[in-house]
């Protein structure tokens, strides 16, 4: 009989199954479990106990964690910028092809709102060397949207209005991240231009641009993110403003006098984009049919915006690796879950309900909403698990009418 | 250069040596952008498994690449990127997990719940009811060894999760651990035999009940 296993003979074991033993002691101990069943048993269970190990799930980062990760070491570099000779990783505005032409524009067009400084413009700014990228980094990459927006308080009444929210289209929600200078040829040519309409600005305003930066860079990421989207959206729809309407905009007091002249070009060039059927039928409607018939087209436009937000949503989460099978499993199991569980015990109006939300298909968010919102109230839990549910969770929003 | 042949070989072997070198040398923001992208992955899951939070391990992560970035000037390619990178990570985490001894207010969750709590088949689960799927029988497995892991005491968690989920060997884990190759190796011996033990129970589940590619994410 085999004498019994010492811990040294259990290190000799697992070292085996690692494939860290030299050739001879590997030789030793498959000698040993060829005569050793009590060796053999225990390389067995250590084998088998290691590889439920891979029924652990894998963590996933948040989307944002380079931006965020990247963000802090630039806010870094801004505080010790006074003390430090090291050259900042700077977090630059991400490249777009069209953006350097509606920058310009837009620079030149919200400076009416600014007091421009007579100051003759630099003949030659190099950003490599100007100590303005050293000490206001992120003032100067982000000067179109700072410019536009003029203060943190009107960006917060942008927001509040839900007027330039993320409408699932990616306007506004792609760009932040931060740009590879190699593959970046117009970062410089933006940088200079950025550069050369600051200096143009007196103290004043480049004090405001300043402020607005460091508010912003107080708040928390997720919020900043989501400011930073509602100002590029509102910049670029501004910067694509006939000249006149531009200047209505960025003459009016920031606040709710421009968010009032905001919303009343938002609503002309949504009267103006309606399709020719539409526009004869509004024509011949009273004024009360108007008011009812743009808000249903509101609320008509405002679902679909929400079907398209769900759809790309559905398609990220489809990117990543299992989770088609992950989805179509929950699928199958609500399917099954509403035909055993929750239809036996829903009223005649209740199944009707249902049945209308089933639409187009049982993955669709009004039918997994409707499902969630009938468990909840005959207090059954569905199968799933919160991740997928999180989505299907809150009604569609209300539309808010035209003021 | 200061480093001479070794920083060369180093670089010509590993392209994400070559990168923090143009992180070093030239603060290169596109260089450091990409080796937050490589590893960052790789980083939260080594960290989940330590802290057994995925908030925390995402915080300190974050953390990991400031500290990367931080002491960059005084960065001396010895070994592979990574092996650099999992040793600031194992001081950070260490110092972490010896915080939070200090502080004992956070508990160590042995399930997988995101922020909505516990999820309903870990409810089940708690009620003791039969699984009625393979995901739930799943989800039970994987709590179950997650208590296993987090069980292990801080240093031999380390050197399973760097030998299991990243693949390094013991003279590896020995460097990035700090220890001699015979001291990984008995670590080793001992975590494996412990989370044996705890699973002993499970070492009889029949793998074809229990689907492995469900779950790819966590709660993070």
């Amino acid at each position: 009989m085999a004498a019994p296993l010492t811990d040294d003979d259990r290190a000799e074991l697992v070292a085996y199954l690692d494939g860290e033993l030299p050739a001879a002691a590997q030789r030793r101990v498959e000698a040993r479990l060829n005569s050793d069943p009590a060796a053999r048993t225990e390389v067995d269970t250590l084998k088998r106990a290691w590889e439920l190990l891979d029924y652990l799930p894998r963590t996933q980062p948040s989307t944002d964690f380079t931006d965020r990760t990247i963000d802090r070491i630039s806010a870094m570099n801004v505080a010790s910028a006074t003390v430090s000779t090291a050259s900042p990783i700077v977090v630059p505005w991400y490249r777009r092809t069209e953006l350097l032409a509606w920058a310009a524009a837009l620079i030149g067009a919200v400076a009416v709102g600014y007091a421009v400084a007579p100051k003759p413009r630099p003949a030659d700014v190099n950003p490599e060397t100007d100590p303005l990228m050293a000490e206001k980094p992120r003032v100067i990459e982000y000067l179109p949207l700072y410019l536009a927006a003029e203060n943190l308080d009107y960006v917060l009444t942008l927001d509040q209005s839900d007027l330039f929210a993320d409408d699932g289209t990616g306007r506004g929600s792609e760009d932040r991240r931060p740009a590879r200078r190699a593959t970046d040829p117009d970062h410089r040519d933006r940088q200079k231009a950025y550069l050369t309409a600051y200096r143009r600005l007196a103290p004043e305003p480049q004090e405001q641009l300043r402020q607005i930066d460091q508010e912003l860079h107080e708040e928390d990421a997720v919020t900043r993110g989501r400011l930073f989207g509602v100002m590029d959206r509102y910049a670029l729809w501004l910067s694509r403003l006939p000249e006149g309407d531009r200047q209505r905009v960025q003459t009016a007091t920031a606040g709710t006098e421009r968010l009032r002249v905001v919303r009343e070009l938002l609503d002309k060039q949504w009267l103006d984009g309606l399709p020719p059927a539409r526009k004869e039928k509004l024509a011949k409607a009273t004024a009360e049919e108007q008011a009812k018939l743009i808000e249903k087209w509101h609320r008509e436009e405002r679902d679909r915006q929400q079907d398209r937000m769900f759809a790309l949503r559905a398609v990220e989460e489809m990117m990543i690796p299992g989770q088609p099978e992950r989805f179509k499993q929950f699928r199958d199991d609500v399917q099954r879950f509403v035909r055993t569980e929750l239809e036996p015990k829903l009223t005649a109006r209740e199944k009707t309900r249902l049945q209308a939300a089933t639409g187009k298909g049982p993955g669709t968010f009004n039918y997994l909403h409707q499902v969630w919102v009938l468990s909840e109230a005959k207090k059954l839990k569905p199968p799933g698990t919160p991740d997928l549910w999180a989505p299907f969770l809150e009604p569609r929003k209300p539309i808010k009418p035209p003021e | 250069m200061p480093d001479g042949t070794t920083s060369a070989q180093m670089a010509l072997r590993d392209p994400d040596v070559r990168l923090m070198l143009r992180v070093r040398d030239s603060d290169d923001a596109s260089a450091f952008e990409e080796l937050v992208d490589h590893y960052q992955h790789r980083l939260v899951g080594i960290l989940h498994h330590i802290l057994g939070q995925a908030d925390e391990a995402e915080d300190l992560a974050q953390e990991v690449f400031l500290r990367v970035y931080r002491t960059r000037k005084r960065y001396h390619p010895a070994a592979k990127f990574s092996t650099w990178l999992f040793t600031i990570a194992n001081n950070l985490a260490l110092n972490a997990l010896r915080s939070r001894q200090r502080k004992p207010t956070v508990p160590l969750p042995a399930q997988d719940s995101g922020p909505l709590g516990a999820r309903p088949a870990e409810n089940l689960v708690a009620d003791g009811s039969p699984p009625p799927s393979h995901r739930l029988a799943q989800q039970e497995l994987a709590a179950v060894i997650r208590r296993a892991l987090t069980g292990l005491n801080e240093r031999q968690r380390m050197a399973v999760v760097l030998n299991k989920f990243e693949d390094l060997n013991y003279a590896e884990i020995a460097e990035v651990m700090g220890l001699s190759t015979k001291a990984v190796k008995s670590l080793l011996s001992r975590a494996r035999c412990r989370l044996r033990d705890e699973l002993t129970a499970y070492l009889s589940v029949d793998s074809a009940f229990i689907p492995r590619i469900v779950p790819p994410t966590d709660d993070a």
